[in-house]
């Protein structure tokens, strides 16, 4: 088992470096495949699965529905372009930003979901919306001269380059995953299967939400403290609702519950918008059609959705957060 | 030896009252057979018991693992599970998208002796845990038999070894001692027989105390040592299987009024 | 004293619009246990259709108002019949999403036909001028605005007390399969429930655009709002959700005059989530337990 575990890390290890130099070469001026404009996408995407995996880790593994997760991500947004801005962009200071931003997110989250995990489905899901908002309108108002009221912040240094968001997501997936895989990830999806039957073999539901929704905030405050410096600009609105259901779509999309699902599905919604650049409604449009066609696949009752799944031989339903009641 | 002493046992939801002056004695090693019919308040005493429901009044003394007594009454499901009980549910409550032998997993967690960081980390005594956590459940499985099912979806199996897994999962906790509600439910004369065997088989086994609450008489007849009849949320008689069924008063709950 | 009967009164008006739309969630919910998302996005195409009647058309407000319900009770089945319908028997989750994207959708699709720019009723659609009250002055518009809910609300409870497909509702939403034994169709009836929780939100967008402006956006704040003025009554209680709806606008208003208009919005969320912790039943709803 334990030379298993260790070769299959090698793999890991091996694929990383090698979709690292992959993508390196695909940059280089000579090759240009992903020019400077992809590049940005590029970037974007790898934060995106920061985001996404961190909700994913709430969401979809433990079941608790937040609508609040671009909250997080400017609390880690603010907190580290303020630490870069007062200090320097050295790499150091960089790292310390984003650490930095990565804890205040996890704090917050942790403040947060002592007295809100207490709530379930759909009025936790409503709850989370309402928390996101209020993050938003306080740091619009709270201190003006820090943090600069409606307009933001703006000049904050270009620290993130293609090796920070590639290590932010690598270490990312690779401690969601390994958390996944344990004891802890264990108990995590049997609080989203069944927390009555969870509690009765022993497991601290508030524990194992709050041990979720930390680690969870703290990859959304990581993805923010790399947004900060791919940007430069940053304001309350870009953290509202609808950024935290542009997360959500991503995690919808991959499948909840779905690492490796997250992780297509970030890198697929940013080709389409690529695709889709000068149709911003379009985007959004076919966005919203994918929601609810995916859920009426995965999960709709009618004849023509059991027709398709028989067809496409889906196992009636694999996450229970789709099954029936 | 009492391992579980219920005394003035209540229960009101609003105003009805569920469960009225229980008064359980469970000795060690026992198994215990709690009956009546369909409302009597059988499945609230268990949810009162293990810590779903919180008592109105009275007290619960449990004897735990560790041989101290301590009051469970009011405690929360997963501390009375670290007291060293455990139970399956009538309706059944696996964790269907986890696989078999993950779902023994589940219940012994609470045991786990590495941190968040050691798992993450992938550092020695997380993989000690796990490598005892295998073999622990990978034995419990193949004394229930289903150590050849270990990967499957648990919502995967069959009915019967749905229950039978639960049970495996409840022992998987470490409990001392058990509840099992309506472990018969849905199974035919000779699947019930098995149940009973591997009841005993696996109680001798873990060194249990069982209480079961089952509505097939002729299973909890010749299973049980001991037996309480519940009707009305109180406990109207208690004693032998054969004392039990010619007691007058069990009759009358079951069948109704006799017409003098 | 003016001033604060003053903002009384606009906080009772922007309450009545909360209530308006608040009901809508709360029908819908307490019939199928549904967070009907794209119900404020329903007032947004509301508001639209009386647009496009009073300012293109020239159709008088009054049977501006009537077409805007009728196409928004269309609309309202339309999204039910597709779109929840076969998530019937779903996870709760699995439909939120899906509310979240009709949503979306109606939002989109109207930006791509109408824009991203507002757009104004012409002046005076829903009256003008002010009314005086002794030292009080009030806006005719705001007069109408609660005349019409209260008119509306008499409506629904009639429809709801005493005619066959309210009482249907009320045996649908209290246990679906002993109303389907006793010969309710709940198709029917969750139809009539969307037809009923969009005609009065399409009332809400007229009424709304005609005060201040309208945006395929516009519909989201104010559903949220109104969404939490439910909660706040008690999801699933329609006394509940007129009284949620009018407490929310009067706390609102009191909050933006006496204590800081920035943080009008954060106050609703935070009573949402005060309510969701302390009583989730709301102030009128009824708890319940879950069977073990």
């Amino acid at each position: 088992m334990k030379n298993k575990s260790i070769t299959k890390s090698l793999i890991g290890l091996v694929s990383v470096a090698v979709a690292y130099v992959l993508i390196k070469i695909l940059m280089l001026p000579q090759v240009n495949v992903i020019n400077p404009f992809y590049q940005t996408i590029v970037l974007k995407m790898f934060i995106d699965i920061t985001l996404a995996l961190g909700l994913n880790l709430i969401t979809g593994i433990t079941g608790q529905f937040s609508l609040g997760h671009a909250g997080f991500m400017s609390i880690g947004a603010y907190s580290a372009a303020l630490f870069v801005m007062k200090t320097s962009d050295s790499l150091l200071n960089v790292l310390l930003a984003a650490l930095i931003g990565a804890c205040a997110a996890a704090f917050i989250g942790f403040l947060i979901g002592i007295p809100t995990l207490r709530l379930k489905g759909d009025y936790l899901a409503i709850a989370t919306l309402g928390l996101g908002e209020i993050i938003r309108i306080v740091v619009q108002n709270v201190d003006q001269n820090l943090l600069g009221g409606a307009a933001g912040l703006s000049g904050i240094p270009l620290y993130t380059n293609f090796e920070v968001v590639f290590f932010g997501a690598v270490i990312t997936f690779i401690v969601i995953r390994n958390l996944l895989k344990s004891s802890f990830g264990r108990a995590c999806i049997a609080v989203r299967e069944d927390e009555i039957a969870a509690e009765s073999m022993g497991i601290n539901l508030t524990n194992i939400k709050i041990l979720a929704f930390v680690v969870g905030t703290f990859f959304a405050g990581l993805a923010g403290a790399m947004y900060s410096g791919y940007v430069g600009v940053i304001q309350p609105k870009d953290f509202g609702f609808m950024k935290s259901i542009d997360i959500l779509m991503i995690v919808v999309l991959g499948g909840l519950g779905n690492i490796w699902g997250t992780v297509i599905a970030a890198i697929a919604l940013n080709v389409l918008s690529v695709a889709l650049q000068d149709f911003a409604e379009v985007r959004m449009i076919i966005y919203a059609a994918l929601l609810v066609l995916i859920m009426l696949f995965k999960s709709g009752e009618s004849p023509l959705f059991v027709k398709l799944r028989r067809i496409f031989s889906l196992p009636k339903l694999k996450l229970s957060m789709f099954s029936k009641k | 030896m009492s391992v579980l002493k219920v005394r003035g046992l209540n229960k009101n939801f609003g105003g009805l009252k569920a469960v009225s002056d229980v008064n359980i004695t469970v000795n060690q090693g026992e198994l215990l057979g709690l009956i009546g019919p369909n409302g009597a308040g059988k499945t609230t005493i268990f949810n009162l018991l293990t810590g779903v429901y919180v008592p109105t009044t009275g007290t619960v003394r449990l004897k735990d693992v560790d041989g101290n007594k301590i009051n469970i009454n009011g405690m929360k499901p997963h501390i009375t599970a670290r007291h060293g009980i455990s139970r399956t549910f009538q309706n059944i409550r696996l964790f269907k998208n986890l696989s078999v032998v993950d779902n023994l997993k589940i219940g012994m967690h609470k045991n786990i002796r590495h941190s968040i960081f050691e798992a993450i980390l992938r550092l020695p005594r997380f993989i000690r845990d796990e490598k005892m956590f295998e073999q622990q459940a990978m034995y419990i499985l193949s004394l229930v038999g289903l150590q050849d099912k270990h990967a499957e979806f648990a919502m995967n199996l069959p009915y019967g070894e749905q229950r039978k897994l639960e049970i495996a999962r409840a022992i998987a906790t470490g409990a001392s001692v058990i509840f099992l509600d309506e472990p018969a439910a849905g199974m035919n004369p000779s699947e019930t027989e098995d149940l009973s065997k591997l009841i005993v088989k696996l109680k001798d086994e873990f060194h249990l105390t069982v209480i079961l609450i089952e509505h097939d008489m002729k299973f909890v007849m010749n299973l049980c040592e001991r037996i309480y009849v519940l009707d009305f949320g109180s406990i109207i008689a208690e004693g032998l299987p054969a004392e039990i069924q010619s007691n007058k008063r069990v009759i009358e709950a079951y069948l109704g009024e006799q017409v003098e | 004293m003016e001033q604060f009967l003053q903002q009384m009164i606009n906080g009772i008006s922007i309450g009545s619009i909360y209530a308006l739309v608040a009901l809508g969630y709360t029908m819908v919910y307490g019939i199928i246990k549904l967070i009907n998302f794209a119900h404020g996005d329903v007032m947004m195409i509301g508001a639209y259709v009386g647009y496009a009647c009073v300012a293109l058309f020239n159709i008088p407000f009054i049977p501006s108002m009537l077409i805007a319900m009728v196409v928004c009770s269309i609309l309202g089945v339309i999204i039910e019949r597709v779109a929840y319908k076969p998530l019937r028997n779903a996870q709760r989750i699995t439909v939120l999403i899906t509310a979240i994207g009709v949503s979306f959708l109606l939002e989109y699709v109207m930006m791509y036909f109408v824009g991203a720019t507002s757009k104004t009723y012409p002046q005076g659609a829903l009256g003008a001028g002010k009314l005086s009250l002794g030292a009080l002055s009030i806006n005719v518009e705001q007069v109408y605005v609660i005349t019409t809910t209260i008119i509306m609300m008499i409506v629904l409870q009639y429809i709801i007390k005493r005619t066959k497909l309210g009482k249907a509702m009320r045996a649908v939403s209290s246990d679906q399969d002993a109303a389907q034994l006793m010969g309710i169709s709940v198709d029917r009836t969750i139809s009539f429930t969307f037809i009923l929780g969009s005609s009065l939100a399409a009332v809400a967008g007229v009424m709304l655009g005609a005060m201040y402006t309208i945006s395929p956006l516009m519909g989201v704040q104010p559903g949220l709002k109104a969404f939490v003025a439910a909660v706040f009554g008690g999801i699933g209680s329609i006394p509940g959700a007129m009284l949620g709806g009018i407490l929310l606008g009067l706390i609102e208003t009191l909050v933006s005059a006496y204590l800081s208009s920035s943080y009008k919005d954060a106050v609703a969320f935070a009573i949402l989530i005060i309510v969701l912790i302390v009583r989730p039943a709301g102030i009128l709803g009824k708890n319940v337990r879950e069977k073990v």
